[in-house]
C-alpha cells in the first residue's frame, strides 16, 4: 500500500501540506480528488506551482478518481491523496477504495459548522460521513501538521454527540 | 535542532514567527525575535542579538534572518556573527522562508534549513499572472 497519507482538508494542497507532511513523507504523486478544483484550471495551476517540481499532481472528480486510488495503492510510488471533504472519501470508500487510516487536516470554521477539534469544524453532512468512516473500521485522527499530537476523532464525535 | 534568531525593522519578524506558526504550528523553542525601533539605541539592539546568539549558539546551528541588505538589522546581525563563522545569516525574510525554517527545523540539519530557506525566498518572489499564463499554455 503506497498511499502514504490520505488527508481531508478543504484547503487542499497549502503551505501545511507542502511544508510540512511532504518533507517528511517524501511523495512522489499527489493526488487531489475534489470535482471542484477538477473543474478549475486556475486552481490546479495555482496548487501546481505550490508543490515542489519534482512531485508529479493529479486532480481528479470523486467519480474520476477510483481507477488512480486503485493504482496508487498497488504501485510502489509513494502517493499523498487530498480530499476536501469526509464525504468525499466516503464516496471513494463506497466505490471500493480502501484506506486503514484517514487524517483530518482541516475543516475550517464557516457558517453551520460546530468545531469539535483544533482545526475540525463539522456541518451535519460531515458528522455523518466521518461517524460512517469510523463504522466501517477506518481509524481518523485529526492533526494539521507531523509534528503536532493527533487527535482521535472517534472521541471526540463521542464527546460532541 | 536549529535555533533561529529573527531580526527585524519593527515587528514585522514577531508577526511573520506568528503567521508560520499558524502553518507548521508552534515553535516553543529555539526562536527568537528582536524587533529594532526608534525606541532602542542600536547598541542596545547589538547587546540583545549578542545575549540572544550566546544563548542559541549552543544547539545544532543557529540561523539570523534579517529583513532588507543594509538595513539597521542586518547592519547589527553582520557585526555581532563577524568572529563567528559557524552563524549563518539570511536576508531578505518572508512567509515561505519562515514556514520552510520551520518545517524543516526539527529534522534536517543547519545546512539543509538555510538552503531550503535561500530556495523558498527565492521562488515566493512571482509574477504570478505571468507564470499562471505560463503554466496555462
Amino acid at each position: 500500500m503506497s498511499i502514504v497519507l490520505m488527508r481531508i482538508d478543504d484547503r487542499l494542497i497549502h503551505g501545511q501540506v507542502v511544508e510540512g507532511w511532504i518533507p517528511v513523507l517524501k511523495p512522489v504523486r499527489v493526488l487531489v480528488i475534489s470535482d471542484e478544483a477538477a473543474a478549475d484550471p486556475m486552481q490546479k495551476q495555482l496548487m501546481r506551482l505550490a508543490l515542489p517540481e519534482n512531485i508529479a499532481l493529479e486532480v481528479l472528480s470523486v467519480a474520476g478518481a477510483h481507477g488512480s486510488v486503485r493504482k496508487a495503492v498497488e504501485s510502489q510510488e509513494r502517493t499523498l491523496v487530498l480530499a476536501p471533504g469526509p464525504s468525499d472519501v466516503l464516496a471513494l470508500i463506497e466505490a471500493g477504495a480502501v484506506f486503514d487510516k484517514v487524517n483530518v487536516g482541516g475543516l475550517h470554521h464557516a457558517a453551520g459548522r460546530e468545531r469539535i477539534g483544533r482545526a475540525i469544524f463539522l456541518s451535519a453532512d460531515d458528522r455523518r460521513a466521518l461517524s460512517s468512516l469510523i463504522a466501517r473500521g477506518v481509524r481518523v485522527e485529526g492533526r494539521a501538521v507531523p509534528m503536532e499530537q493527533a487527535e482521535d476523532v472517534g472521541m471526540l464525535l463521542k464527546e460532541g454527540a | 535542532m536549529v535555533n533561529i534568531i529573527v531580526i527585524t525593522h519593527g515587528k514585522f519578524g514577531e508577526y511573520l514567527v506568528e503567521a508560520a506558526e499558524e502553518i507548521v504550528g508552534p515553535q516553543p523553542t529555539g526562536v527568537r525575535c528582536i524587533s529594532i525601533s526608534s525606541r532602542l539605541s542600536v547598541e542596545e539592539a547589538r547587546g540583545m542579538l549578542e545575549s540572544a546568539v550566546a544563548e542559541l549558539r549552543g544547539g545544532e546551528g543557529l540561523i539570523v534572518a534579517v529583513d532588507m541588505p543594509g538595513g539597521t538589522p542586518c547592519n547589527i546581525a553582520m557585526r555581532v556573527v563577524r568572529d563567528r563563522p559557524d552563524v549563518r545569516v539570511i536576508c531578505g525574510i518572508n512567509l515561505y522562508m519562515m514556514v520552510t525554517a520551520f518545517g524543516r527545523r526539527g529534522a534536517c540539519g543547519v545546512d539543509e534549513v538555510f538552503s531550503g530557506m535561500l530556495d523558498s525566498g527565492r521562488k515566493a518572489i512571482v509574477d504570478m499572472r505571468a507564470r499562471i499564463a505560463e503554466a496555462g499554455t
